[in-house]
C-alpha cells in the first residue's frame, strides 16, 4: 500500500502524519495522536460518535478519509476546553446531566456548539432539528436539549 | 436461607423488587396505522433516591430506550443470520423520537435493606412503558396489539383485522 504524507492543523496546532489511503479521519486521530473524543460507533455516518470539524464545518469522522484533510483545519472535541477551563457547552452538559455513559458526548458537544455559533438563541425546534443525527443509546435527549439552552444563556452572559 | 435444591426457590430470590407506573397519551393515524406518543408520564418506586438527579435522567433514558423496543426497534432474522444490523437498517431512537411532554419522578420511599434506602432503578422505568402506549392505542382506537413492536404496518392490520377488511401478506 502506498503510504502518503499530509500536513494539516490540529486543535491549532501544525500536524503532519503518514497515512494510507484507506485510513478515516478516526483511524487518524487516535493512532497518530492519542486523541480519543471522536470515537467510532455505527462506522456508517448514523450516529454522529465520530463528529470532528474539518475547516469549521462538522463530518463524519468514520467516513471521512484522512487524505481529505491535508491541508485542512482540523478540531476535534479536545480544542473545547482551555486547559483546565471548559468551554460553557462542556459546563452546561455537566449542569444539566446530559449524558450518563458520555459515549456520544463528544458529537453532542461539537455540533452543539456548532448550532450555538449559528443560532445563539435556538428554541426547542432548532436545537433538536440541528442535533436529530446525533444518537444516544442512553435517552439523555432531554437533558442534552436542557443543556443547550444553559449553554446559550452562558455563551450570552460571557459576550455581554 | 439457601434455595430449596429441589426445586430452587428461594424468598431471597432478588434483594429487592423494582415498582413502576407509566401514563401514555397518543394519536393514532387510522389511515396508516402510525402513532405518535404526545406524552409520557413515568414513575417509579427507587426507595430513596441517592441522586435524584441522576434518577430523572435514569428514569427519562429508560423511558426513552424502552420508547423504542416499543414503537420501532425489531431485529430481522433470515435463516440464522440477522439481516438488519446496523442503525441505518435498525433505527433507536433519536431526538426528534422524544415525546413532546415527558414528567419523570420518583416517589417518596424507603427500601429497608439498601443503602441509605435505595435500591436499583435503571430497569424500572422501561417495563411499563410498552403496556401503556399499547393500552393507550386499545382507548383511542380499539385494536389491542400483544406484539412489539407497535408499528404503522401492525396497527394498520390490527385496525384492518377490525374493519373486517384484513390487509394480506406482504
Amino acid at each position: 500500500m502506498t503510504k502518503r504524507t499530509i500536513s494539516f492543523t490540529l486543535n491549532g496546532e501544525p500536524a503532519t502524519a503518514e497515512i494510507e489511503p484507506h485510513h478515516n479521519l478516526v483511524e487518524l486521530l487516535q493512532s497518530d495522536f492519542n486523541l480519543m473524543g471522536a470515537r467510532e460507533s455505527c462506522g456508517q455516518g448514523m450516529c454522529g460518535c465520530c463528529t470532528v470539524l474539518v475547516n469549521g464545518t462538522a463530518v463524519s469522522g468514520c467516513l471521512y478519509l484522512a487524505a481529505f484533510v491535508d491541508g485542512a483545519r482540523v478540531a476535534t472535541v479536545e480544542s473545547l476546553a482551555n486547559g483546565d477551563t471548559l468551554s460553557p457547552v462542556q459546563e452546561a452538559f455537566i449542569e444539566a446531566g446530559a449524558f450518563q455513559c458520555g459515549y456520544c458526548t463528544p458529537g453532542f458537544l461539537l455540533m452543539a456548539t456548532q448550532l450555538l455559533d449559528e443560532n445563539p438563541d435556538p428554541d426547542d425546534d432548532a436545537i433538536r432539528h440541528y442535533l436529530s443525527g446525533n444518537l444516544c443509546r442512553c435517552g439523555a435527549y432531554p437533558e442534552i436539549i436542557e443543556a443547550v439552552k444553559i449553554a446559550a444563556r452562558k455563551r450570552k452572559a460571557t459576550a455581554a | 436461607m439457601p434455595p430449596d435444591p429441589a426445586n430452587g426457590l428461594t424468598p431471597n430470590a432478588t434483594p429487592f423488587w423494582m415498582c413502576a407506573a407509566v401514563g401514555a397519551e397518543v394519536e393514532v393515524d387510522t389511515e396508516t396505522g402510525k402513532v405518535r406518543v404526545t406524552r409520557l408520564v413515568n414513575v417509579v418506586d427507587c426507595g430513596r433516591p441517592v441522586n435524584p438527579k441522576i434518577v430523572e435522567t435514569q428514569i427519562s433514558g429508560g423511558a426513552l430506550m424502552q420508547l423504542g423496543f416499543t414503537m420501532f426497534e425489531k431485529m430481522h432474522i433470515d435463516a440464522g443470520q440477522v439481516t438488519n444490523a446496523s442503525l441505518a437498517d435498525y433505527k433507536i431512537p433519536a431526538i426528534l423520537d422524544l415525546p413532546p411532554s415527558m414528567e419523570n419522578e420518583a416517589v417518596a420511599a424507603h427500601q429497608s435493606n439498601g443503602p441509605f434506602g435505595g435500591k436499583g432503578v435503571g430497569e424500572s422505568a422501561t417495563f411499563c412503558v410498552s403496556p401503556a402506549i399499547g393500552n393507550a392505542i386499545e382507548d383511542a382506537c380499539g385494536v389491542q396489539l400483544t406484539e412489539l413492536p407497535l408499528d404503522p404496518e401492525a396497527v394498520l392490520r390490527a385496525l384492518r383485522a377490525q374493519a373486517n377488511q384484513p390487509l394480506g401478506d406482504a
